[in-house]
């Protein structure tokens, strides 16, 4: 029922912006429609994400929270879990019933108990941590797995378009 | 309709297909009048001598005149389908006005579908009335025609409120604006249900005096719309109450639920009769129409196997829940003080599960026929459940279309019909199954699913991606489309990221920020503090719509201000530091 969805994506939105936690901010991107959001996501610190402001869109089905919406950046991302076209791929975002890498546990999957803010959470510790067994992107998983220094330097780049800040020192 | 042979075809513009249709009149007219004119004035020629001196008022002979053009007109078979179109104009016209007085203007999903389902209607009916009914005599095209313009009129303004009501209920506004939307849209549907009632009473004179069998259809055809209308109004009635209601009870009624598995089932099990009794009458099994007729049918036949197996495992979920797990009692629900997990809302009766988690009886039902586990803890809730229940099978329609690739939207039929008779043709045909799109893509979804594609390919228009993905309904089908080739991307680029317009003026002062020498000291417009204020600005959870838009806004754009000068402020130490 969108009814039922309405008032909890309501009560998320009052307790996102009422208690923010730290380097996030979600809410809908018109009042118009309440099962489109738009979050900024802060990198966190101490990684090579550190310092950026990802935006992010979350598009939330009729019948949340009993499936989980979908989250993609709007940015330029390169990350092992985030295709190339900006579809985030973290296992509390996929419904029990699908499996698309066949590994995960199920008590890693979505469930109604979960959250924007938990999601949003997530995504932090994604970005901080990736899961490189997981190819969403390959080549950034190769580049993350062997080439270190280039991948932060690819990081870096994007924390910078991000912000709006030239690379040309 | 789940019918679509013809993909893409335009619709004309309104203004052309007006000024068309008042052309065409007005040839119509010239032309009869021209002939009516010259066979009078050939009879006159002989009667002249006699003329009765009281005749020669002008205003008679006029209106006699008048007269005689119209049998004129209604004798040749030209001008007379000339002046059944222009009746359908008006129609689509009143049409037209009641849209834009009830409506506004139409979002363009909306009108995608709109147009798709308008062609719908006509191929279809055309069939019909041609095969099925064998309309052949002027007559019987002029009543056809009235009968399912007038039918068809109703069916399409039903689908647009259900579209615009299922949008409405996405965005949270309530008030008198909202209100009165309400109640435009349900004087419409009110409107809609008495002309379908008048009709009713139309069949009953018109059908009975022609035929039963048509009077069957006809009676058919109104009572499903009737049912379509009941139906909207049952669903978003019960939401508005459910929405507004404080004391919020979780399930709705037992009674509701089986209404809406009645008229759900209704409908379409009498959309079955209606057209197996067409191909009966007509005994039409081995030809086109009763072959489009038959996809139809199997279209139905499934939807409504897929609905049943939704309500036997909702029984099943049902008597697992009342059997296994009892109600919380009082003092467990004085103990616990959380609110429901699923829901977040305040509980006042609740079901404990084995695990000591409690839920609102209704959450924990709808999530139980997704996955028998407990939401917080995963506890799997299978105890003696039958293996051989789909559990999966009460996904809605988007997920469904979203995500599973077993589904085939597209079936190419070959007919090589030399192969059991040298006589008969050999024909092709693809038929593409629309995933009942009055019921399970809603235009929200539809919109989600465009988003997706745009995501993937910006240059795309959203216009051109919905109009291709209502024909796909599938978001691979369409993403396929392009890559092929298929779908052309525009010229100019008309979707624009409302983020990039926001960030626009911003990057500006930073860039002349930078360019300015004294880069490292921070006179940017708006001070440190002001900025940490709006970051942690969190103590307002403003009533009023507009102004929680704005302070999101701003909290946005403060926290990239604050993010840049952090940024800026540590780079400037760590290239003084390497200097």
């Amino acid at each position: 029922m969108a009814g039922s969805a309405l008032r909890r994506l309501m009560a998320e939105y009052k307790q996102l912006t009422l208690n923010p936690p730290e380097g996030i901010i979600a809410g809908p991107t018109t009042e118009e429609n309440y099962f489109e959001w738009e979050a900024l996501i802060t990198g966190p610190e101490g990684t090579c994400f550190e310092g950026g402001v990802f935006p992010a869109k979350l598009i939330f089905p009729s019948d949340y929270p009993l499936s989980p919406p979908k989250m993609s950046f709007t940015c330029d991302m390169f990350h092992p879990n985030i295709y190339s076209d900006g579809r985030v791929c973290i296992s509390i975002l996929h419904a029990p019933g699908d499996d698309p890498m066949g590994y995960e546990s199920s008590n890693e999957r979505w469930s109604p108990v979960q959250s924007v803010e938990k999601i949003l959470l997530s995504v932090i510790s994604m970005l901080a941590e990736p899961n490189d067994e997981s190819g969403a992107n390959v080549d950034a998983a190769k580049m993350w797995r062997e080439d270190r220094e280039g991948f932060n330097k690819v990081a870096e780049s994007l924390v910078r378009k991000t912000l709006g800040i030239p690379t040309s020192k | 309709m789940s019918f679509m042979m013809v993909d893409r075809l335009p619709v004309p513009k309104l203004s052309t297909y007006i000024s068309a249709t008042v052309l065409s009149i007005s040839a119509a007219t010239y032309y009869s009048v021209k002939y009516s004119f010259d066979a009078s004035h050939e009879s006159n020629s002989n009667i002249q001598v006699n003329e009765d001196p009281t005749k020669t008022d002008p205003m008679d002979v006029y209106y006699e005149q008048m007269l005689n053009v119209l049998a004129f007109m209604l004798q040749d078979p030209l001008c007379f389908l000339v002046l059944c179109n222009g009746a359908i104009c008006s129609i689509v016209m009143i049409g037209a006005v009641i849209q834009s007085l009830v409506l506004g203007n139409l979002r363009p999903v909306e009108h995608v579908q709109f147009r798709e389902r308008l062609w719908n209607w006509v191929i279809y009916k055309f069939i019909f009335m041609f095969i099925i009914l064998k309309a052949y005599t002027l007559d019987k095209v002029a009543l056809w025609l009235f009968w399912y313009s007038t039918l068809g009129f109703l069916h399409l303004m039903t689908s647009l409120c259900k579209d615009r009501f299922e949008y409405m209920w996405m965005s949270m506004g309530t008030g008198a604006r909202v209100n009165w939307k309400y109640i435009h849209m349900s004087v419409l549907l009110s409107i809609g249900f008495i002309f379908s009632l008048l009709l009713l009473n139309f069949a009953y004179l018109v059908g009975l005096t022609l035929s039963k069998h048509i009077f069957a259809f006809m009676v058919i055809e109104c009572l499903m719309l009737a049912g379509s209308i009941v139906h909207i109004f049952l669903r978003h009635y019960i939401q508005l109450f459910h929405r507004n209601s404080i004391n919020h009870t979780t399930s709705p009624g037992k009674l509701i639920y089986y209404a809406e598995l009645g008229l759900d089932l209704g409908i379409r099990v009498m959309e079955i009769l209606h057209y197996s009794h067409a191909i009966i009458w007509t005994s039409s099994y081995l030809t086109m129409a009763g072959f489009v007729i038959f996809m139809h049918m199997r279209q139905l036949i499934s939807d409504i196997q897929k609905r049943l197996q939704k309500h036997k495992n909702f029984l099943w979920v049902h008597s697992h829940l009342e059997k296994n797990y009892p109600m919380a009692t009082a003092e467990e629900l004085d103990t616990n003080s959380d609110n429901c997990a699923i829901c977040w809302e305040k509980m006042d009766s609740a079901r404990k599960l084995p695990c000591g988690h409690l839920f609102h009886n209704g959450c924990l039902q709808s999530w139980m026929e997704q996955e028998p586990s407990c939401p917080t803890c995963r506890l799997s809730l299978t105890l003696g459940h039958n293996q051989s229940m789909p559990m999966n099978s009460t996904n809605n329609g988007g997920q469904e279309t979203l995500g599973t690739h077993t589904h085939i939207p597209h079936h190419f039929f070959h007919f090589d019909g030399s192969r059991y008779l040298s006589w008969l043709p050999s024909f092709s045909v693809e038929v593409t199954h629309s995933l009942r799109p009055t019921s399970q893509i809603h235009t929200s979804q539809m919109e989600t699913m465009a988003r997706q594609v745009l995501q993937l390919f910006p240059h795309f228009t959203m216009h051109s991606i919905i109009e291709d993905l209502s024909n796909t309904r599938s978001v691979d089908l369409t993403i396929d489309n392009i890559l092929e080739g298929r779908l052309v991307a525009p010229q100019q680029f008309v979707e624009e990221e409302p983020v990039i317009v926001e960030t626009v003026p911003i990057v500006n002062s930073v860039e002349q920020f930078i360019n300015t020498p004294t880069s490292t000291s921070f006179n940017t417009n708006i001070s440190e503090p002001a900025i940490d204020g709006l970051v942690s600005m969190g103590s307002q959870f403003s009533k009023s719509p507009d102004e929680r838009e704005n302070m999101l806004r701003a909290r946005k754009q403060a926290m990239i201000m604050k993010a840049r000068q952090r940024y800026m402020s540590k780079d400037g130490d760590s290239s003084s530091k390497s200097d």
